[in-house]
């Protein structure tokens, strides 16, 4: 057994998964620790709210270890935990939606000053306006930096639905901030 | 929100592009940074409770592949199998073989295990795996729950009781005396933690040898220790004494307490719980001493996030009438 803990983290994501699911104690620890941050950082852009995203990616990585039968090697592990973590985000935020808007958050910036924190809290503002759908589309596909394709994967529409809600967006999103086309 | 198919097709510009600025814009605010220490240890701290209750849902196709891995022994995957039936699931959590919908497995199958190489029926001495080695590592970093509803502060008493619960699941399961999962045993000492008062709280509560508290599953499945002891609690002294208790479980009350106290029946634990507003406890622990003098019961609640709260209420405790005295208190 400790040789096979001494490889766990040579395997694939994929690998580690299906080890867990045969009972290995320590294969969804190693799925955790890779993905971990990477899935704070999507949960804290779609909540918009680190306590909430907190509680979020725990109900995720809870979800993703009870249900990890349920993985099928169809798409990459890390596209299966942005869906479930982005899920988890959604119930969250439609739970309390009712009663409170989402808030704007500021992440400290040791680098701040006055203007570039009025513009952030401006564009979180803009974004967190948009309709749920364009919203998603711009936190992952801008702001996570995943492909279209990958995104589609997780929101579970196609690519161009993806794109068009990314275009849709940056347009609301440019005129809500008074940007004009041709800015970048 | 589908947008029609003539508008993918004549409006879906490569998202990499964009001349509004928006794009440059989202990508140049701060990353959220990596998990905060305090966040991934109560997700540490979650998933190691859901792995002591064996909360690996039904599965397929998937143990073949991690024994061909090498990632699970196959002396280790013939034991677990053991007496299951074919096609029944089985997987291995926290130091004993669960059964996919969470019973424990055969005790056939923990005989067949090899002494010390074979994982299940081992106890597990010490927090193990790597959830276990890194939980312990954050808090014993001094490492805090989130938690903004109570005051924050060590954790490490916490992961004592979750340590103490984890490893009477396991040592309950490895003497093959029940299937029930969830259930405590008595009279095993923290395997982490303590607290500078243990010493003299154990003093107070020392039983005859061979005396063993009641243990017991609540109806959500977390477990119950009640116990008797002659501490005599203040709201001072809550947290020290409460620790004390659960480093040192005691012998249980005599039956003429348990028809006097509602809170020393399973039952009356159960709604005075509910009462307080602990629906869904992990694990829970009871102390029938004196709290400013007077009998009361003292209630220790470790929840799923290993968050742990004293209360001390009458003994009375029931549905609708919690009869509470001081808490609730988180402890240190």
């Amino acid at each position: 057994m400790s040789s096979a803990l001494s490889t766990l983290a040579d395997h694939s994501d994929a690998q580690l998964i299906a080890a867990h699911c045969a009972g290995h104690p320590d294969a969804f620890g190693e799925i955790f620790r890779r993905h971990k941050d990477r899935m704070w950082a999507v949960a804290v852009r779609t909540c918009g709210d680190p306590e909430m995203a907190a509680d979020a990616v725990q109900d995720a990585f809870l979800a993703a270890y009870r249900r990890a039968g349920s993985f099928r090697g169809e798409a990459a592990v890390t596209t299966w935990l942005h869906r479930i973590v982005v899920n988890a985000c959604l119930d969250r935020l439609r739970r309390r939606r009712p009663t409170s808007a989402l808030p704007e958050v500021e992440l400290p910036d040791r680098h701040d000053d006055h203007a570039a924190t009025v513009t952030r809290l401006d564009v979180r503002a803009a974004l967190a306006k948009l309709p749920e759908g364009q919203r998603l589309a711009l936190v992952l596909v801008d702001m996570q930096q995943l492909s279209v394709a990958e995104t589609a994967e997780i929101l579970g529409v196609a690519e161009g639905t993806v794109k068009s809600r990314c275009s849709r967006a940056r347009a609301a999103m440019a005129e809500s901030l008074g940007l004009h086309r041709g800015a970048s | 929100m589908t947008e029609p198919r003539w508008f993918e097709q004549d409006a879906n510009p490569d998202p990499t592009m964009d001349d509004t600025g928006v794009r440059s814009l989202l990508a140049a605010l701060p990353d959220p940074g990596p998990m905060p220490e305090a966040v991934a240890a109560s997700i540490l701290s979650a998933l190691a409770a859901a792995q002591d209750r064996g909360a690996l849902e039904p599965h397929e196709g998937s143990a073949q592949l991690g024994a061909e891995l090498g990632l699970v022994s196959d002396s280790v995957d013939q034991a677990e199998i053991g007496d299951d039936a074919a096609g029944d699931h089985t997987a291995y959590v926290a130091g004993m073989p669960v059964r996919g919908d969470g019973a424990v497995a055969g005790e056939a199958a923990l005989r067949a295990l090899p002494d010390g190489s074979g994982r299940p029926g081992r106890p597990p001495e010490a927090p193990r795996g790597l959830w276990r080695g890194r939980q312990q590592r954050a808090l014993d970093q001094g490492e805090i729950r989130r938690r903004r509803q109570v005051v924050l502060g060590s954790a490490a008493a916490s992961l004592a009781v979750i340590a103490l619960a984890a490893g009477g699941l396991s040592r309950l399961s490895s003497q093959g005396g029940t299937t029930t999962a969830g259930v405590l045993t008595a009279n095993e000492p923290a395997r982490a933690g303590g607290s500078p008062g243990a010493s003299d709280a154990s003093e107070l509560s020392r039983q005859p040898d061979g005396a063993k508290a009641p243990t017991g599953a609540l109806p959500n499945g977390a477990s119950a220790h009640i116990e008797q002891s002659a501490r005599s609690y203040t709201a001072a002294t809550l947290p020290r004494l409460a620790q004390a208790m659960l480093d040192t479980p005691g012998a249980p009350p005599p039956s003429d307490a348990v028809s006097l106290a509602e809170v020393s029946t399973l039952p009356g634990l159960s709604e005075c719980l509910t009462t307080l507003g602990e629906g869904s406890p992990q694990a829970v622990f009871v102390d029938l001493a004196d709290f400013d003098g007077q009998p009361a019961a003292v209630i220790v609640v470790v929840d799923a996030t290993g968050l742990t709260q004293a209360y001390a209420v009458q003994r009375s405790c029931a549905k609708g009438e919690p009869g509470l005295l001081a808490g609730p208190v988180v402890m240190p």
